[in-house]
C-alpha cells in the first residue's frame, strides 16, 4: 500500500488525504480537484439546481455569497457554466474582450444575419442623446401630473415601466396613439431572448410584427431628429430598426428606476438625503446598481481554451458573471448588504471601462463592455448611454418629487424584487403607493 | 424569417431535469424528434441530438464531434477531470486514445474473451446457489449486481474475499461520474483507496506476469510501447464501473422486461435459451443503460435548417435514437422477435450485411464500447444459467415502478431500484 504522506482537514471538514502519487505525477490529477485539494474544499455547500430555483428569483444574494466566499469561479454541471462572482474577477473578464466574447442577442433567436446593430452609429447615437434631452422632462412631467391626480397609484408599473417605454418611444418616432401596442411587442421581443422556448416563440412573431410595423415609418423618413430617421439616412431598413431597437439595452432604466423607488420607500432615512438634492439622488441611483442591480448576471463566452481563476476554460465555456454577487463582494465595498446613498467606498462616476476617477470600484450594472482606451468620453461622441441613463432616471425622480409628496408604500402590499424567470432582469414589479399632490 | 411562421411546438427545457422525465424520457424525445431535431437548450447551454441517423452521423463524424473536452495535446497535463483518472474515455480522437485502445481493446473479445467463458459460467452458478432455494429473489441485489464483479475480478485474479469493497468502490465511482460536488468527492476518496490497493498488485504483476487480465494490461504491448503504471490505474477504474456496474444494470433491465413489459416472450425464451441474444439487443434498443452522449463540436455543423456553432456542448441520445420510427417499426413495443433489428454481435461501423440497423447502445465508431462482446456474452451465459434452473418464474408484485434514471445529482445509469422474482426451483 502506498504510504500516506499526511492528513489536512479541509476548510469544511473534509479530510483529503494525500498519496505518494499525487506529487510524483502531477499530470493524472484532475485540474479542478487539485484545485480544491490545495485550498482544501469541495462543493459540498451548494447544488447547481438551487441557482435556478425560486429562492434564487427572489433573493438570489444569500446564494451568490456561498459561492463568491468559498467557489470564486463555480462549475455548475447543470448550466454547463462557470460562475464568477468576485467583483475583480467579474470585472476582468468584462475587460477581456480578447479572450471572452459578449454574443448578440440574435444569437438567442438563431437569426445572426438579420439585420444589421446601428446603435454605435455616430449619427444614431447623436440623434438618440438629444431625443432623451429634448423629451425627459416633457415625458416625465406628463406621468408625474398623471399621478398626482388620482393620489395613490404603483410606481413600478405608472412610473417606472412607463417611463422608459414613452421614453423609447419617443426616441423611435412612435407617435402616441401606438405606444401601448409598441411598448407590449418591445418587451415581448426582449423576453424573447430568455432561454424559455415559449418566450422565444413568442418573441420571434413581435420581431415580425415589429417589421412590419416600422416598414412605412422607415421609407417615409428623412431628416427628422429621431434615431428611425439617423438610421434612415444611413440606407437603413426595417430589420435594422428593429435589430437596433433589439440589441439596446431595455433592463436598465426601467428596472433601476422601479428598484431605486423600491429601496428608497423601504429606508426612510435613505430617502431623507437623496430628496434632498440631485447630487444625492444620483448617487441613491448609483447606489442602487449596486445594491440591487437589475441585471444581475451576464454571459461571457470563452473565445479559445484560456486558464482563468485556476481553472481551465475551455473554448466556448459559458461563464455566467454575477454582477449581483459582485456588487456585494465585502472585499470591495464595506458593509456591502447596506443601502447607504452617500456611501464613501464607491466612485461617484459612471463605470466606463472600470475607469475609476477616485480609485473607488463602482456598482457593476448592464455589461461593461470593454474597457475605453480614453479614460473620459471622446469629444466627437455624445455622452455614455451609461451616463444618459443615469442622469434621465435622476431628472425624472425629481420631477416627480417635485409633482407629488408624503409619499409611502400602501398600507398591506409588501412589495419585493423578483426575476420573472430564471435569468431575467431581478426588480421590483409591483410597487403600490399613496401621497399627496403638490 | 419565414421559418418563424412554422415554429414547431415550444419545449421546456426545465424538463430534462425533471422526475417525469428521469421515469419515462420516451414522450420528451419523440416531441425532440418529431420537432426539434437540433434543439439548442440554453438553460443547459448545450444542443441535442435525437434522430437515429443524426445520431449515428454524429458518432461516426470524429473530425466533428470530439469526445473530449480538454485537446490531450494542450498546454496544459490535466489528463482528465475524471473521476477514473486518466482514461482513454477523455483522450478523445488523440493518438494517445489510439495506442491505449489498441493495447488493450483486444482483451475483451475473440480467443482472449473465450478463455474466460468457463469461470462466467461457474460464477454464474455460484451466485445462483446462494438463493436458488428461497424460492424467490431480488434480482437487483442478489443476482444482477453479484455477477459481474466477480467476474471482472477473478479475470484480474483479485482476491475473492475483498469483492464486496469493490462493489462499494465502483458503486461510489460511477455516482462521482454524476456531477454532485458531494459525489464527485467520494468518488475521488473511493478512487484513491481502490489506487492504493492495486498499486503493489500492478507492480508485481508487472514483474511476474500470470495469465490474468491485470498481468495482461500490464504487459501488452504495441509497437514497443506499454501502458504506464497510471494508465493502467486509470483502466481498471474504467473497468471495473464501465464494465460492472452497466453489465449489472444491462441483467436487470432484461429481466425486468421480461417480467413486466413483455411476459409472454418470457416463456419464448425459457424455451429456447439462444433468444437471450434477442433479449440482450433488444433491451439495448428499447431502454439501454445509457441513454446520453456528450460531445463537442470541432466545427459548425449544419443540420436540418440549423446550425451548430463551433466548441458547442451536444448530447446524443442515443436512447431516443433507438426509438426512432424512421429507424425501426412499432418502436415503442418490446419485441425480442423484430425482425428490422440486428440482433447479432455489434461492430463499431453499426453497418450489418443483414441490412438491419443495429441500435446506438453501445455508441459507433471511434469510441465505441470496448466491452460489447463481453457484456453480451456475460449477460446471456448468466440470464440463461438462471432461466435453467428455475420454473415457473414470476413477478413478486403486480405493481413495479418501473425503470428509471437516478436523481440529477447522483450520476448512474438507468435501472430498475428492486426487482423481486419468485418461482419453483
Amino acid at each position: 500500500m502506498a504510504a500516506v504522506k499526511e492528513e489536512v482537514a479541509g476548510r469544511n471538514g473534509i479530510v483529503i488525504r494525500r498519496r505518494e502519487y499525487d506529487s510524483d505525477t502531477p499530470g493524472y490529477r484532475t485540474y479542478e480537484v487539485y484545485q480544491r485539494e490545495r485550498v482544501g474544499e469541495s462543493t459540498e455547500k451548494i447544488k447547481p439546481i438551487q441557482l435556478v430555483s425560486d429562492d434564487y428569483r427572489r433573493t438570489p444574494y444569500p446564494l451568490l455569497e456561498i459561492l463568491r466566499e468559498n467557489y470564486p469561479c463555480y462549475r455548475d454541471w447543470l448550466a454547463n457554466s462557470y460562475w464568477i462572482s468576485q467583483y475583480n474577477d467579474v470585472t476582468s473578464i468584462f475587460a477581456d474582450d480578447a479572450n471572452f466574447e459578449t454574443r448578440p442577442k440574435t444569437y438567442c433567436y438563431h437569426i445572426e444575419d438579420f439585420g444589421r446593430d446601428l446603435g454605435n452609429e455616430l449619427s444614431v447615437l447623436n440623434a438618440e442623446a438629444s431625443c432623451i434631452e429634448e423629451h425627459t422632462a416633457e415625458v416625465a412631467t406628463n406621468i408625474a401630473t398623471d399621478l398626482a391626480e388620482k393620489g395613490n397609484g404603483d410606481l413600478a408599473t405608472e412610473f417606472a415601466a412607463r417611463f422608459a417605454i414613452d421614453l423609447l418611444a419617443k426616441r423611435y418616432d412612435v407617435p402616441e396613439s401606438d405606444i401601448s401596442e409598441f411598448g407590449a411587442r418591445y418587451w415581448r421581443m426582449q423576453r424573447g431572448t430568455s432561454w424559455e422556448p415559449r418566450l422565444q416563440d413568442d418573441g420571434m412573431k413581435a420581431i415580425n410584427e415589429l417589421v412590419a410595423y416600422f416598414k412605412p415609418a422607415v421609407a417615409a423618413k428623412k431628416g427628422g431628429p429621431d434615431m428611425v430617421s439617423a438610421m434612415a439616412e444611413l440606407g437603413a431598413g426595417p430589420e435594422d430598426v428593429v435589430r437596433t431597437l433589439l440589441e439596446g439595452d431595455h433592463q436598465t432604466l426601467h428596472g433601476a428606476l422601479a428598484n431605486m423607488w423600491y429601496l428608497l420607500l423601504m429606508h426612510p432615512t435613505e430617502f431623507e438625503k437623496a430628496r434632498s438634492d440631485k447630487r444625492l439622488m444620483k448617487l441613491a441611483y448609483l447606489e442602487t446598481v449596486r445594491h440591487s442591480t437589475p441585471v444581475i448576471s451576464a454571459d461571457r463566452f470563452a473565445r479559445h481554451e484560456v486558464e482563468r481563476f485556476g481553472r481551465l476554460l475551455p473554448a466556448g465555456a459559458r461563464l455566467i458573471c454575477s454582477a449581483a454577487a459582485a456588487n456585494r463582494d465585502p472585499r470591495i465595498f464595506s458593509d456591502p448588504d447596506k443601502f447607504i446613498v452617500d456611501r464613501r467606498d464607491m466612485c461617484q462616476r459612471e463605470p466606463r471601462g472600470h475607469y475609476r476617477a477616485d480609485g473607488l470600484a463602482t456598482g457593476i450594472t448592464f455589461g461593461l463592455g470593454k474597457p475605453s482606451v480614453h479614460p473620459a468620453v471622446p469629444e466627437d461622441r455624445p455622452v455614455s448611454r451609461y451616463a444618459i441613463t443615469r442622469d434621465t432616471a435622476v431628472a425624472a425622480s425629481m420631477i416627480l418629487l417635485d409633482h407629488i409628496g408624503g409619499l409611502q408604500i400602501a398600507e398591506g402590499a409588501s412589495p419585493h424584487l423578483i426575476s420573472l424567470t430564471v435569468g431575467e432582469m431581478h426588480a421590483c414589479w409591483n410597487l403600490p403607493v399613496t401621497f399627496r399632490k403638490n | 424569417m419565414s421559418e418563424a411562421t412554422s415554429m414547431p411546438p415550444p419545449l421546456d427545457p426545465r424538463v430534462f431535469d425533471s422526475e417525469e422525465f428521469q421515469k419515462d424520457p420516451f414522450p420528451i424525445y419523440k416531441q425532440l424528434r418529431n420537432h426539434h431535431p437540433i434543439y439548442h437548450d440554453r438553460f443547459h447551454n448545450r444542443w441535442i441530438i435525437s434522430r437515429y441517423w443524426d445520431v449515428d452521423g454524429a458518432f461516426q463524424d470524429n473530425d466533428s464531434f470530439d469526445r473530449a473536452m480538454y485537446k490531450p495535446d494542450g498546454p496544459y497535463d490535466f489528463g482528465s477531470r475524471h473521476v477514473f483518472g486518466p482514461n482513454i474515455l477523455e483522450y478523445g480522437n488523440s493518438d494517445e486514445h489510439r495506442r491505449l485502445r489498441n493495447i488493450v481493446a483486444g482483451q475483451f473479445v475473440g480467443q482472449k474473451l473465450q478463455d474466460f467463458i468457463p469461470m462466467i459460467h461457474q460464477i454464474s452458478e455460484e451466485v445462483i446457489d446462494r438463493f436458488i432455494d428461497n424460492g424467490e429473489v431480488e434480482i437487483v441485489s442478489e443476482f444482477a449486481s453479484q455477477v459481474p464483479i466477480r467476474v471482472i475480478s477473478n479475470m484480474m485474479a483479485l482476491p475473492r474475499e475483498d469483492e464486496d469493497t469493490f462493489v462499494e468502490w465502483y458503486q461510489l465511482l460511477i455516482a462521482g461520474l454524476g456531477f454532485g460536488g458531494e459525489h464527485l468527492m467520494r468518488g475521488l476518496q473511493a478512487r484513491n483507496d481502490m489506487w492504493d490497493y492495486i498499486d503493489p498488485l500492478i507492480k508485481e504483476r508487472s514483474k511476474n506476469p500470470g495469465e490474468d487480465l491485470l498481468s495482461r494490461i500490464c504487459v501488452a504491448e504495441i509497437e514497443g510501447s506499454r501502458m504506464t503504471i497510471e494508465e493502467v490505474k486509470g483502466f481498471i477504474s474504467l473497468l471495473l464501473a464501465a464494465g460492472g456496474d452497466t453489465t449489472e444494470k444491462a441483467i436487470a433491465n432484461m429481466w425486468y422486461h421480461l417480467l413486466y413489459t413483455q411476459p409472454d416472450q418470457l416463456q419464448d425464451v425459457i424455451d429456447n435459451p439462444e433468444l437471450w441474444e434477442n433479449v440482450f439487443t433488444e433491451m439495448m434498443r428499447y431502454d439501454p443503460v445509457v441513454h446520453a452522449q456528450f460531445r463537442y463540436t470541432t466545427r459548425e455543423i449544419e443540420l436540418h435548417n440549423d446550425v451548430i456553432p463551433e466548441r458547442a456542448g451536444v448530447i446524443l441520445y442515443l436512447g431516443a435514437g433507438n426509438r426512432d420510427e424512421r429507424a425501426f417499426k412499432d418502436p415503442d413495443t418490446f419485441n425480442i422477435h423484430r425482425d428490422d433489428l440486428h440482433m447479432g454481435r455489434e461492430n463499431r461501423s453499426g453497418r450489418y450485411k443483414d441490412g438491419k440497423n443495429g441500435h446506438l447502445g453501445f455508441g459507433i465508431g471511434q469510441h465505441f464500447c470496448m466491452g460489447y462482446a463481453m457484456a453480451r456474452q456475460e449477460s446471456a451465459i448468466a440470464c440463461s444459467k438462471l432461466a435453467e434452473r428455475i420454473k415457473n418464474p414470476k413477478p413478486k408484485i403486480a405493481d413495479h415502478p418501473g425503470i428509471s434514471s437516478p436523481n440529477i445529482d447522483s450520476g448512474g445509469f438507468r435501472s430498475p431500484q428492486e426487482l423481486r422474482m419468485t418461482f419453483e426451483s
